[in-house]
């Protein structure tokens, strides 16, 4: 019918197509801009071969790939394995170069490209040696001119290849010790936006401090009262930050809350606040009183001590703009859950870390009543009794992320299966162990996590995974990349069944658990072709 | 209801002539940069052709212009290409065998039709997912032109890089 409508297919006899000459341009244009005519396709389509799209669709293709998938691009042909390599596809992945694969890496790049926006030098636990070093700096001389984002471990390491760096935006330097006194050249960095250092280091409060100028829009620290630098570092940011994580020690002096008072005044433009580890209440009253209404605050990550008027304060200045908010407190009182309450359709996110707080204020500080805004929630909680804990689960149905914490906390068949049943939009979920006391098969009977299509990152028991064993289920994951496995009541012990584990996840990358050892790799590997990474728990016995 | 709507023609690579809309041929980008530049719109006579694109794909097209021709414009750059949500329609509509498939990719770049480009390179991404590369040279028809030992390289290669 729509065929019909739309096309009336006529014969012309004689056309005049005035468009011609603007037409023939344009596809020269595109012609040079697609590298090749399609290739036609005759009836048999046996010869059909995925090399006759140009490379420029390819990568739209390829675009579209998770970072897994992409990894297996690499092994089809040389062809695709050069087009992944292009930069657009490795904006997403990171270099990872530490001391076992730094002369391969030098060797590869010798007779091909290799383009990485992101790169970590990871030499934390095994230091270069002088001659790595040197290949190390070879290495960035190539690479260098493209690196947006860097992580270093080390002030050495930073130092030598200070120089290659033009087009750094965001520098991490996270695990830098405190002791370790380079200097580094931050002029030379002239787009960074970015610094995460939140540990003390003299070296580099000097360097940066030497700065005239510094725009940054993110940035980690600890303020240490003693060390003023740290606070004309903040104050040089102040206007331009957006992202700000912040630790303050419990013990500060007068003069400090008096910075931080000036220093909050200005910091207009910030998105996101993490101020989690400023233990002091005074430091986060001053922070959160000063800091402008006007400022488009995002995301906030906090802690509540006695200081639970604090939560109102929030809601009252940020309301509007607010979409994800992290809150530890030992029990929430009256006041919070209301304000939680009055925050709940307009959260995207909530990670609620509040062990002592009851099941009914849990419900109705999340989802008073049906929540369709929020789609993360990760709660360090008792998890509620069953009934309302099924209320709870009915009440977020666009919930992708499902985070259940705590170790002291065990989750049931029945809400196990309430899981299953209704968020069926999860992404990632992490399960703590099941209490398990029914037999397996009584989980059989409940909603399967087949339920789940579209997981990604799974943490829980074998158990959700042993029951589609058990029922037979022919079901396989496809997105499912990263597995979490801990050990529960029923499944202490490692199965056959485990081993084979790839009939559900073929696209398992990384995987963590207890109770395997290298033989048990092997076969894992050989029922997950994808899996690059095994790590054990510790052994508990 | 068609009669009040000027029309124009366009010519497929096969010489056919299929007399559209303009509001459907508008869908496409190229023809739309065309009518503007040519300020044509209302030429009856005009004939646009397409040099690239067969009839049996032209017609295919112009059915999900139909379909689409109330859509708004797309955003400019989408950056959750990955969860982007595909609709039934359209997932039933690139359901075609491969050499479909990707004449209707070609078509759509050329065309420039952005919609249409999403759905059908996503549908391509979709037939990779999970797949080991063998399994996606046997899908596609790709020749392995790999050295044991290259092959190897590339292996450790990919053990280097992290997803952020």
């Amino acid at each position: 019918m729509d065929n019909e409508n739309v096309c009336k297919p006529i014969d012309l006899e004689a056309h005049n197509s005035i468009y011609a000459p603007a037409l023939e341009e344009l596809s020269f244009n595109l012609n040079d801009l697609l590298g090749n005519l399609p290739c036609t396709h005759g009836d048999d389509d046996d010869n059909t071969t995925a090399l006759c799209l140009p490379n420029e669709i390819w990568i739209m293709i390829f675009k579209r790939l998770s970072h897994g998938d992409l990894l297996q691009v690499n092994l089809v042909c040389k062809e695709w394995c050069q087009l992944a390599r292009t930069t657009v596809l490795k904006r997403t992945s990171t270099l990872v170069i530490n001391k076992q694969n730094v002369n391969d890496i030098y060797h590869l790049m010798e007779d091909s490209s290799l383009n990485y926006e992101k790169v970590m030098i990871d030499d934390l636990l095994d230091e270069f040696t002088n001659v790595e070093q040197a290949v190390l700096l070879k290495i960035f001389k190539h690479l260098g001119s493209n690196i947006v984002e860097l992580t270093v471990y080390r002030l050495s390491t930073l130092s030598a290849i200070n120089d290659v760096l033009p087009k750094l935006k965001e520098l991490y330097l996270g695990k830098v010790r405190s002791k370790e006194n380079v200097p580094v050249n931050f002029n030379k960095f002239s787009n960074l936006e970015g610094l995460l250092m939140p540990l003390y280091n003299q070296a580099l409060l000097s360097s940066l401090n030497q700065m005239s100028r510094l725009r940054l829009e993110k940035l980690s620290l600890t303020l240490d009262c003693l060390h003023q630098g740290y606070f004309d570092l903040l104050s040089m940011c102040a206007q331009s930050l957006r992202w700000l994580q912040l630790s303050i020690p419990t013990k500060v002096n007068s003069t400090t809350l008096i910075r931080l008072q000036e220093t909050f005044t200005k910091v207009s433009q910030l998105e996101r606040l993490d101020i989690c580890a400023v233990g002091n209440t005074e430091c986060r009253r001053a922070i959160l009183e000063n800091l402008p209404k006007e400022a488009p605050l995002k995301a906030l990550n906090f802690r509540l001590g006695e200081d639970h008027d604090l939560l109102e304060l929030i809601v009252r200045k940020w309301s509007n703009s607010l979409e994800c908010l992290t809150l530890t407190c030992h029990k929430l009182t009256r006041n919070s859950v209301e304000q939680l309450s009055f925050l709940s359709g307009r959260l995207r996110c909530l990670c609620l870390y509040s062990i002592r707080t009851g099941p009914k204020d849990l419900l109705h500080s999340i989802a008073p009543k049906i929540n369709k805004t929020l789609t993360e929630l990760k709660l360090n909680f008792p998890i509620p009794a069953v009934a309302l804990f099924s209320v709870l689960i009915q009440r977020l149905p666009n919930l992708t992320t499902l985070y259940l914490l705590g170790h002291t906390s065990n989750i049931t068949d029945e809400e196990i299966g309430y899981i299953f049943r209704y968020l069926t939009h999860l992404r990632k979920l992490s399960l703590p162990p099941c209490v398990g006391k029914n037999n397996i098969k009584y989980l059989c009977s409940k909603p399967n996590i087949s339920n789940l299509k579209g997981l990604r990152t799974l943490a829980s028991c074998l158990c959700p995974i042993r029951v589609l064993h058990i029922i037979n289920v022919d079901f396989q994951f496809k997105d499912l990349s990263q597995l979490h496995l801990h050990d529960c009541n029923r499944n202490k012990r490692l199965t056959q069944m485990f081993l084979d584990i790839g009939r559900y996840l073929p696209a398992l990358e990384v995987l963590w658990a207890d109770m395997f050892d290298n033989n048990d790799v092997q076969k894992i590997r050989e029922s997950c072709p994808r899996l690059r990474r095994a790590f054990q728990y510790r052994r508990m016995f | 209801m068609c009669d009040e709507m000027p029309n124009i023609k366009l010519e497929s690579s096969d010489g056919e002539i299929f007399d559209v809309d303009v509001k459907i041929a508008k869908c496409s980008g190229t023809i739309r940069t065309m009518l503007e530049d040519c300020g044509m719109e209302d030429n009856v006579n005009a004939i646009v052709p397409l040099l690239n694109v067969n009839s049996a794909i032209l017609r295919k097209i112009l059915v999900w212009a139909d379909h689409h021709k109330d859509d708004p414009l797309p955003a400019e750059d989408d950056e959750n290409k990955r969860t982007y949500h595909i609709s039934l329609w359209d997932a039933d509509f690139v359901k075609v065998d491969q050499s479909t498939l990707f004449d209707l990719i070609l078509a759509a770049n050329y065309l420039d039709i952005k919609s249409l480009l999403h759905v059908t390179c996503k549908t391509v991404a979709n037939m990779m997912e999970g797949k080991t590369p063998e399994m996606i040279r046997k899908f596609f028809n790709i020749p392995n032109d790999f050295t044991p030992a290259e092959k190897e390289q590339l292996g450790a290669e990919n053990e280097w890089s992290e997803e952020e």
